[in-house]
């Protein structure tokens, strides 16, 4: 079933915990929605479940508006954050819960139950009450309660985030793979990026109730539509140099009191177009600049991090750190002189005051 | 610093124990009393079993109800009083806790003033409206147990107490509603549930020390109650009599209070709420569990 | 503008809006009544017990109904109506002395058992071994669930006289005060003070011991390690943090005394000299509720009661702006849609 977004809008009070959302999640789509906490993901999944009523807009499953229609005639299934298990009911119960209300026959109920219970692994645990399990066989619980009713759309709400960090890694490709096998279309929500980029098809990225892009992961990586993304998606973040775009005999220059770089005429003009102001920043991400002694932008190492497979070098570009990924043989002590260079492919050009990406068509 | 606290600490102890024995003197003292033929003070001047005669040989005579007729129409008085207050109680807060609908603000404020309402001073208008209902066929005198809810049945001084009762139950069941997770409810919503299911089948058995306290403290007011039944049934140590208008009818009832037998009525009303109380005491001291905002 | 918006948001729209709105649909209208099936029997029992009784004494109050002629005097009618019965009411020989009755009974009792000693328990159980304070407040629980009869028997067996009663017998005698009389006949006050605050005590204790409980312990262990006694913690750090609870108890049961009439009833009916103990309430229920002064008097009595309702009303109306209980009231979290 496809999800439709026109116009959403929620307020509570003075929040706007959803400000004017389009969207459109395709059928049989693993979407993430993705943002800091407090922008607003839980209270769109509660829209789409039917729990809050929309303050403006319209939701469409396929055709059909359903912001009226109440939550147990839309064919959802949801897991919460917190799991949400009924803790004096057991396992068995609590999975049965949904097909009990529907009135399905004791004998179906039983063999459904132990079938879904099967697939998530949790066939043994079925006399146990909520509290008797650990964090991850309540998450496979819950989602076993989501999947009883074979819900035509799934919503998961953090499903991961009380999972330690092993198990975590775990989930995430087998709720992919579940996800799949399924063809259930579903809209995860999640603050964790490497969650939203590793398991989406595609990814909404929302900030304080507005979205800010919706594409798939590699779009989402190499070409932010904003700011905010661009700082939002990658880790270690992405570094922003101020610089003025300037044109010198058909050259595009950026230059700063560090640094100058040459642009493709390409992109040059482009970003020229598209800007308001020659004020503007550039982002390029730690592992698109190499690091060496010779030759590039001189600078100063601040501070060396080994993170196992590789190194984050931090260096001193005038008032601004640089973060810079390079590889383990590279060494080198604070305070060494260091040469950058940037992969000139990879860099990203953002107008100072409308915070849009400078490379972007026009539309 | 320190010769300056104590005589202060000292004080403040001796203000808690010197009261506090005076409780344990007063059950004491009943205790005493209720087994011997006469007491001084604390002293007992001779043991005795005959001032328990009341539980096989009615004190006032053979057309008066007997002590366990009195003791029947109190437990049924209670214990349909105390069904009522927690189930009408814990609909009314589910539905104040956790659901929108016009006048949701009025109504809380409705109940907070009627829970610091003096209800006492409409005892005269209820005697009218008991009459009333009295006059209804069928539910305001035939049914059986009850006599009916209308005016001098045990059915009417139930419906009174619930109504009296009512409004501290629904601010302690709010409080324990409030405090359960929205993310349970909302999921057994998508499961399918109606609100009703909701209730009954989600939340009901997550506030079960809520209930639990709720029920003592009703069927402990309800066992004890004297006030309302003295003013809604006729005569007291009639049909409908309970158990406290039965003691206080011993009391005045003979020219020379027995006082022996008068300590032996009562202690045979306090001991089932004594053991009770022993029992329960953690939960009645947790019955504002719920409401931590410290009374609000 | 503004109240188009709250509509919006709250789903809060009347049932009229609901019928205009084009889509609506059997479930979505048993959603809408849904609260109020949940609300339908407290209401009833609250219209039938509350507003019924409130509109009827109001009516009673301005009429002469009486034992002598019920069935006979329509008092419904305005025409009955009249303002005699409070003129009645203060004109009265012994108004000045029930008024005065009723102002030391509720502020003595207030003072030293429903507040003070209500916060000594919880400041001295709280701060002692646990279990034993546990007790100490179970103990102070019991006179309030002790059935009211047995435990004015109890009042009376202490306060009796020489050799019998308890008091005279362990108390006074030894130290040589007092002749050993009745002590309800001597001193009826200290009694109907001592009996209303033992059961007064309990409802301020439970709510002070439990926001005393909720202070976090890093306060109190912060000021200890600044070297303050125990009782400068207790002045400076616990009675600021338990002021609401205080303002609270102390408001609520205010009203609470000022309305209970049943152990000053039992234990001295108002005397033992003419209207020696005779609080307020006590007079409306003599008055209409009993032969005790003749004749049963409903109009009479209900003035005296009407009184004591508008009071009731005006605090209950402070209460709400006092603790802004508009600003804690809780949006729920589940729309209707
Ligand atoms: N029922 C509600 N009443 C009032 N405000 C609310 C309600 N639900 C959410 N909000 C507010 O709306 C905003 C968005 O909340 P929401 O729960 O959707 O955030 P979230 O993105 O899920 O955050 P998190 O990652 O912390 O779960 C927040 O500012 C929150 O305080
Ligand atoms: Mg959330």
């Amino acid at each position: 079933m496809k999800i439709i977004f026109k116009d959403l809008c929620k307020y509570f009070g003075r929040v706007k915990a959803v400000d004017n959302l389009n969207l459109e999640v395709g059928d049989g789509e693993f979407v993430a929605l993705l943002g800091p906490s407090g922008c607003g993901k839980t209270t769109i999944l509660l829209m789409i479940a039917g729990i809050y009523k929309p303050s403006k807009g319209f939701i469409y499953f396929d055709e059909r508006v359903i912001n009226d229609v109440s939550p147990k005639d839309r064919k959802i299934g949801m897991v919460f954050q917190s799991y949400a298990l009924y803790p004096h009911m057991t396992v068995l119960n609590n999975i049965a819960y949904p097909l009990k209300l529907k009135k399905v026959h004791r004998k179906e109920i039983k063999e459904r139950v132990q079938k879904v219970a099967d697939m998530m692994g949790i066939g043994e645990l079925l006399d146990r009450k909520p509290a008797q399990l650990s964090g991850g066989q309540q998450q496979r619980v819950a989602l076993a309660r989501a999947l009883i009713k074979e819900p035509e759309i799934l919503l998961l709400d953090e499903p991961l985030s009380n999972l330690d960090a092993r198990l975590r890694i775990m989930m995430r490709s087998e709720l992919k793979r579940l996800q799949k096998d399924l063809g259930i279309t579903t809209v995860f929500v999640t603050h964790d990026q490497l969650e939203a980029l590793t398991m989406a098809d595609k990814v909404a990225v929302v900030n304080s109730g507005c979205l800010q892009q919706f594409s798939g992961p590699d779009e989402l990586y190499n070409h932010p539509k904003n700011l905010f993304v661009a700082g939002f998606i990658g880790s270690p973040p992405i570094n922003f140099i101020s610089v003025s775009l300037q044109k010198s005999d058909g050259r595009f220059l950026l230059k700063n009191r560090y640094l100058q770089i040459e642009l493709a005429k390409k992109i040059g003009s482009k970003a020229e177009n598209n800007s308001t102001s020659s004020e503007i920043l550039l982002g390029i991400r730690p592992e698109h600049i190499t690091i060496n002694k010779k030759e590039g932008i001189e600078t100063e190492v601040y501070v060396v991090e080994p993170l196992g497979r590789d190194i984050l070098v931090s260096v001193k570009l005038g008032k601004s750190m640089i973060k810079v990924l390079a590889l383990p043989s590279f060494k080198a002590n604070m305070g060494d002189r260091v040469r950058l260079n940037f992969n000139l492919d990879k860099i990203m050009l953002f107008d100072k005051k409308s915070e849009k990406s400078l490379l972007l068509d026009k539309d | 610093m320190r010769l300056r606290q104590k005589p202060r600490a000292a004080l403040a102890y001796l203000a808690l124990i010197v009261p506090s024995a005076l409780i344990l003197v007063g059950f004491l003292w009943l205790f005493i009393t209720s087994f011997s033929i006469r007491t001084e003070g604390l002293r007992s001047l001779g043991w005795t079993l005959s001032n328990w005669s009341f539980l096989w040989k009615s004190p006032f005579g053979p057309q008066y109800p007997s002590i366990w007729w009195v003791t029947l129409n109190t437990l049924v008085m209670s214990l349909i009083m105390t069904l009522i207050v927690v189930v009408v109680s814990s609909m009314t807060a589910y539905a104040l806790s956790r659901m929108k609908f016009t006048g949701r603000k009025s109504f809380l404020s409705l109940t907070l003033i009627l829970h610091a309402f003096p209800s006492v001073t409409l005892l005269i208008p209820i005697y009218f409206v008991l009459i009333w209902v009295s006059k209804i066929p069928v539910i305001g005198r035939g049914v059986p147990l009850l006599g009916g809810l209308g005016y001098n049945t045990i059915g009417g001084v139930a419906l009174v107490m619930v109504a009296f009762q009512l409004p501290f139950g629904i601010w302690v069941m709010k409080g324990f509603f409030d405090n359960i997770s929205w993310d349970m409810e909302r999921s057994a919503l998508i499961d399918g549930a109606s609100r009703f299911r909701v209730w009954w089948e989600i939340m009901m058995p997550n506030i079960k020390p809520g209930i639990a306290a709720l029920s003592i403290f009703s069927f402990i007011t309800g066992w004890n109650a004297y006030l309302i039944p003295l003013t809604f049934t006729a005569g007291r140590a009639g049909k409908s009599a309970v158990l406290s208008l039965y003691l206080q009818n011993f009391i005045s009832e003979s020219v020379m209070t027995e006082w022996n037998a008068v300590a032996a009525v009562g202690l045979f009303q306090l001991i089932p709420v004594v053991i009770f109380f022993l029992f329960t005491q953690q939960m009645l001291l947790n019955i504002y569990g719920g409401g931590k905002k410290g009374g609000v | 503008m503004k109240r188009k918006k709250q509509s919006e948001e709250g789903g809060i729209s009347p049932l009229s809006t609901f019928l205009k709105a084009k889509k609506w649909s059997f479930s979505r209208l048993q959603g809408r009544l849904a609260p109020y099936t949940f609300l339908a029997p407290a209401l009833i029992v609250i219209t039938l017990f509350f507003f019924i009784p409130l509109v009827i004494v109001f009516i009673l109050s301005f009429t002469k109904l009486d034992i002598t002629n019920f069935g006979i005097l329509e008092w419904w009618r305005p025409a009955n109506w009249s303002l005699d019965n409070y003129v009645k009411i203060f004109t009265n020989r012994f108004f000045p002395r029930i008024l005065g009755n009723t102002l030391v009974y509720v502020a003595l009792t207030l003072a030293f058992f429903n507040v003070g000693m209500a916060l000594l328990i919880a400041l001295i159980t709280t701060h002692i071994n646990r279990r034993v304070g546990f007790a100490f407040r179970a103990l102070w629980l019991l006179p309030r669930i002790t059935p009211v009869v047995v435990y004015i028997m109890m009042w009376k067996a202490l306060a009796g006289p020489a050799p019998m009663g308890i008091i005279n017998n362990y108390l006074l005698g030894p130290l040589g005060i007092g002749s050993g009389e009745y002590l309800l006949n001597t001193s009826p006050w200290v009694f109907v003070i001592l009996v209303n605050g033992f059961i007064g005590a309990s409802f301020g204790m439970i709510l002070f011991s439990s926001a005393i409980e909720a202070i976090p312990k890093e306060y109190s262990t912060a000021s200890k390690v600044d070297g303050a006694t125990t009782w400068q913690t207790i002045r400076y750090i616990v009675l600021p943090m338990i002021k609401w609870p205080f303002l609270f108890v102390t408001t609520y049961q205010t009203l609470s005394l000022l309305t209970s009439f049943e152990q000053i009833m039992l234990l001295t009916d108002g005397g033992p000299g003419l209207y020696q103990t005779e609080v307020w309430a006590l007079t409306a229920y003599h008055r209409a509720l009993t032969s005790y002064f003749g004749n049963i008097q409903w109009g009479y009595g209900s003035a005296w009661a009407v009184v004591l309702v508008v009071i009731g009303i005006i605090m209950a109306i402070i209460y709400l702006r006092v603790f802004k209980f508009g600003e804690l009231v809780q949006e729920p979290k589940i729309d209707r849609l």
